[in-house]
């Protein structure tokens, strides 16, 4: 195998040689771009060879005897499904199908079946029933009509009503949709001082609603697809055309399509799909439950993903710097954003580092402490019986199981159990000399600095966790190292093709102007150049 | 195949090399002793050294019992320091750490023996610091000297510290460095100068319970090489600090001309320029200082808004400073023999060839220059009030 491999080698360095190194370059290129139509192609394929397996099923029947037993038989005689006989005062048979709690019961008796009696006493008597006398019965907005019974399923199970006539070989799907909805509120996890309070739905075309009000721009475009063989979950993708970044939307495209599962739940199923990285521990899909930050986005030429059934949606690429944006950040005047952007940076740094460079400092490089300081500390860890790596361990599983609980247990019992943590931790604790007063004062410092990037508090915990471990085995060194390893490996992502750490390694412009800084918005005069590769200008 | 085995042994390699760095110096804080203050003085072994370990107080959650003292003493012996620093742990349960150290104090008799042989230690070992204090104790033992606290920091070495720190507010004693000893010792044309302790009696005010004794670092020991020559006291040693340019404040006082008062001039600023001319086997110093003042006190009435009043003031306060000046170089000259000026880095610096032939015996040529002191006060402020309060 050894020699197979070299004998290939071989031969290409042999072609190689000859032409210039453009011209490989090309040629390459030329290949990637092949692939990627190879590739549509495929997905088109695939499309197709889904539509035909509709085709080959079933057509409606004329008799609506006939639908009703196939209907049943195709619902196992679910309890939701409704179906709703009648007939008209010239005596035609009409069989009207929906699934309880789907459909709007208020428009589908006025607007369907109280119309359909009412407007047919007016027809003649042995007029020729047929689809299109049908659907002016009907005073619903959208009507249509299908003779393939996948898609009456399909439809029905979508929140349509469908309607059989007798001797009408054609099945009528009136949109009726009416399902328990949530209000659009504040969402509690992202709530701002300054700015929009209102917050994604679980229903996909309230959120896409809320988007295009946003953007009132005829380039908003919604791409649809349904996602999981079981649940067929409603899936859009959502970008302004003329400013997305094409390549990205070229990827997000191919992976949706590749995607091969029986259900998507959440926008978290699609993430773990499509993301680049799944074994590293920072995201390379943002998530987000707010209009403007998602329309913010995608000016800024992103693809965002939305599903039905989950108030998150998702942007891509992710970059470093969006977790530790906020929309906050563009609402308020530049000089304040700029200083709240440092602090950003520094609760970071200091939620990550602080715990470990206290153990680090105090095992390893006691002459870095300040006389007075290191005398309080020894004065205050003097009998307490663990080592100093060990009891900043115990604190920071004490409090990350205070934290989880907190959001585990029910609101009530929530309270009661910070009261215990602080009483217990801050208190007791100390008082019995199991953990030192400065190792509580610590954890709790770079507890609340968590708070402050709360796109990367779950990531600070874990990495707090491992620079602990370095600093209490090997110190400011081991420190220094893993940040070393850190900053490697988050140089090293890429998310859809856009490097992770952009504007700032590949630096560009961008690193003065929305990176450390947030510049005045007439001073952005581009758009992130990392993201946007055609239309940069944002003005002027 | 290959690559992918290559970066298995290579991560493998990476992994097992974090093992073998270990806990190298890895101190838990409780096992460490903290040093404030390093005392050596003779001993027949050899050197013995005292240490003052600081015990770190208790976060006292319970309040009341803060009778017990904060610092302890350790005293060993070795031939060396660091055979002495070592032997403390044979008597004292907690492992010296000397990072902390601030002053490092020794006994005169060492300091006449030669200090340099002492000093290897600070510049070799990491715990020590070349920023330490270096102190030189006169007229008593050093570990006589550590116990002495009588500020308002209780313990000895911060005490010392706070009180090394405020020669620049009297600038009649110096703050010596061990890399300042260092420099000036490895330097021919300049001789080291060492700040000195002494224990003075204290007097006893009030009825509460106090120190019978207090420290003064008033005064400067004189080197000739890393040898003990001799002390300056307060006068002469704010002498010194006119000709190098030390002084940062404090009061010169001078009497008032044509009255029997006296005239307090507080520096704002000076400032020193020295020079060197050689003709032949003549050695011409020149000592320039230029003062800037502001009149603290004058106990006599004089007309201070007249400017040639003020001239004349600044004649007689230039005149005084002009004479400590003398003074201290004359002392330095004929009794020490030791440039702790730095006039031969003058010499080195103007006439390099002839500083090769001089600077092995610079100390005898510097001890027969003739210097010349030019002094000017200049009084730019008399303060709150233009008007004496003596009528």
């Amino acid at each position: 195998m050894k020699e197979k491999s070299r004998l290939h080698l071989n031969k290409l360095s042999t072609v190689i040689s000859e032409v210039s190194h453009s011209t490989v370059k090309k040629k390459l290129y030329d290949l990637k771009q092949l692939i990627t139509e190879s590739e549509n192609i495929t997905a088109k394929i695939a499309q197709i060879i889904t539509k035909l397996r509709h085709v080959k099923a079933t057509t409606v029947f004329t008799a609506i005897a006939a639908n009703k037993s196939f209907l049943e038989e195709a619902f196992k005689k679910s309890g939701d499904v409704t179906f709703n006989e009648f007939a008209t005062f010239s005596g035609v048979k009409v069989l009207i199908v929906y699934i309880d709690g789907l459909v709007n019961k208020d428009t589908l008796g006025r607007d369907v079946i109280d119309s359909f009696i009412m407007k047919s006493k007016e027809l003649q008597a042995n007029t020729h029933l047929d689809s299109k006398i049908l659907k002016n019965l009907i005073a619903a907005a959208s009507v249509t009509e299908t003779k393939t019974m996948s898609v009456v399923i399909d439809d029905i199970l979508n929140g349509y009503a469908a309607m059989f006539v007798d001797k009408v070989d054609t099945a009528l799907l009136i949109e009726s949709k009416g399902w328990a909805k949530r209000a659009v509120a504040e969402p509690d996890t992202e709530s701002v001082i300054r700015g929009p309070r209102e917050g994604f739905i679980e229903d996909i075309r309230t959120n896409t609603s809320l988007l295009r009000r946003k953007i009132k721009n005829p380039g908003l475009i919604f791409e649809n697809f349904i996602i999981g063989k079981q649940t067929k979950t409603d899936i859009a993708i959502a970008y302004i055309d003329g400013i997305v970044n094409q390549a990205v939307l070229g990827e997000v495209r191919r992976r949706l399509n590749k995607i091969d599962t029986d259900s998507i739940l959440e926008t978290g199923y699609i993430e773990q799909f499509i993301e680049d990285s799944p074994f590293s521990s920072l995201a390379t899909v943002a998530n987000t439950q707010k209009p403007d930050i998602v329309a913010g986005k995608i000016l800024e030429g992103r693809v965002a993903i939305f599903c039905d059934g989950t108030p998150h949606a998702l942007t891509v690429p992710h970059l470093f710097i969006e977790t530790l944006q906020t929309s906050e950040d563009y609402y308020m005047r530049p000089l304040i954003a700029s200083v709240w952007r440092l602090l950003r940076i520094l609760a970071l740094l200091i939620s990550i580092l602080i715990p470990s460079l206290y153990v680090a400092l105090q095992t390893y490089h006691q002459e870095m402490i300040p006389t007075i300081l290191l005398l309080r500390m020894a004065g205050s860890i003097s009998d307490i019986p663990f080592p100093a790596g060990a009891e900043m361990f115990i604190m920071i599983i004490f409090y990350e199981l205070l934290r989880e609980s907190g959001i585990r247990l029910p609101r009530a019992v929530g309270s009661a159990i910070s009261i215990v943590g602080a009483l217990i931790v801050g208190e007791g604790a100390v008082n019995a000399g199991l953990v030192s007063a400065p190792v509580v004062i610590v954890m709790a410092f770079a507890g609340v600095a968590g708070f402050v990037v709360p796109a990367l508090s779950e990531v600070v915990m874990i990495y707090r966790l491992l620079f602990l471990i370095a600093g209490t085995v090997m110190g400011l060194y081991g420190i220094v190292c893993g940040i070393f390893i850190v900053v490697i490996h988050a140089v090293s992502l890429r998310s859809f093709g856009v490097p992770y750490t952009s504007s700032l390694a590949p630096s560009d412009q961008g690193i003065f102007k929305d990176f450390i800084l947030r510049f005045p918005l007439w001073a952005m005069r581009k758009r992130p150049a990392a993201i946007e590769k055609d239309n940069q200008q944002r003005r002027g | 195949m290959v690559i992918r085995k290559r970066m298995f042994a290579i991560t493998l390699i990476l992994v097992l090399a974090l093992l073998l760095t270990g806990c190298w110096n890895r101190r838990e804080l409780s096992t460490i002793g903290i040093i404030g203050l390093i005392g050596v003085d003779t001993d027949d072994n050899g050197i013995k050294t005292t240490l003052e370990v600081i015990n770190p107080e208790k976060s006292s959650t319970g309040g009341g019992g803060k009778n017990e003292i904060p610092f302890k003493y350790v005293q060993s012996s070795g031939k060396t320091l660091s055979e002495a620093f070592r032997s403390t742990t044979l008597r004292f349960d907690r492992e010296p750490f000397l990072s902390h150290a601030k002053e490092f104090l020794f006994s005169e008799e060492i300091a006449r023996n030669g200090l340099a042989e002492h000093l290897d230690v600070i510049l070799r070992n990491h715990e020590l610091r070349l920023s330490m204090h270096l102190v030189i104790v006169k007229d008593a033992s050093a570990a006589d000297v550590m116990s002495i606290g009588s500020g308002i920091n209780i313990i000895p070495s911060s005490y010392l510290e706070d009180l090394l720190k405020q020669h620049k507010i009297h600038s009649t004693s110096v703050d010596s460095k061990v890399l300042d000893f260092l420099k000036t010792y490895n330097d021919k044309g300049i001789n080291p100068v060492v700040t000195v302790l002494k224990k003075v009696k204290k007097a006893k005010i009030g009825a509460g319970k106090s120190a019978e004794y207090e420290l003064s670092p008033e005064g400067a020991a004189v080197f000739s090489k890393d040898r003990l020559v001799g002390f300056l006291d307060g006068q002469e040693t704010r002498g010194y600090n006119w000709v190098i340019g030390k002084v940062v404040s404090g009061i010169v006082v001078s009497p008032t001309p044509d009255s029997n008062g006296t005239t307090s001039v507080e520096i704002l600023e000076a400032g020193s320029q020295n020079e060197v001319e050689i003709n032949g086997n003549d050695i011409k110093i020149k000592v320039k200082i230029n003062v800037i003042g502001m009149l603290d006190e004058e106990t006599t009435k004089i007309k201070l808004t007249d400017p040639a009043v003020i001239e004349m003031l600044e004649q007689a306060n230039s005149q005084v400073i002009k004479q400590e000046v003398e003074h201290t170089l004359l002392k330095v000259q004929t009794e020490y023999k030791s440039d702790i000026f730095g006039f031969g880095q003058l010499v080195h610096r103007k006439y390099p060839p002839e500083w090769k032939n001089m600077q092995d015996n610079w100390n005898e040529l510097f001890s027969q220059a003739t210097i010349e002191v030019e002094t000017q006060t200049k009084i730019i402020d008399t303060g709150k009030s233009s008007l004496p309060a003596k009528e």
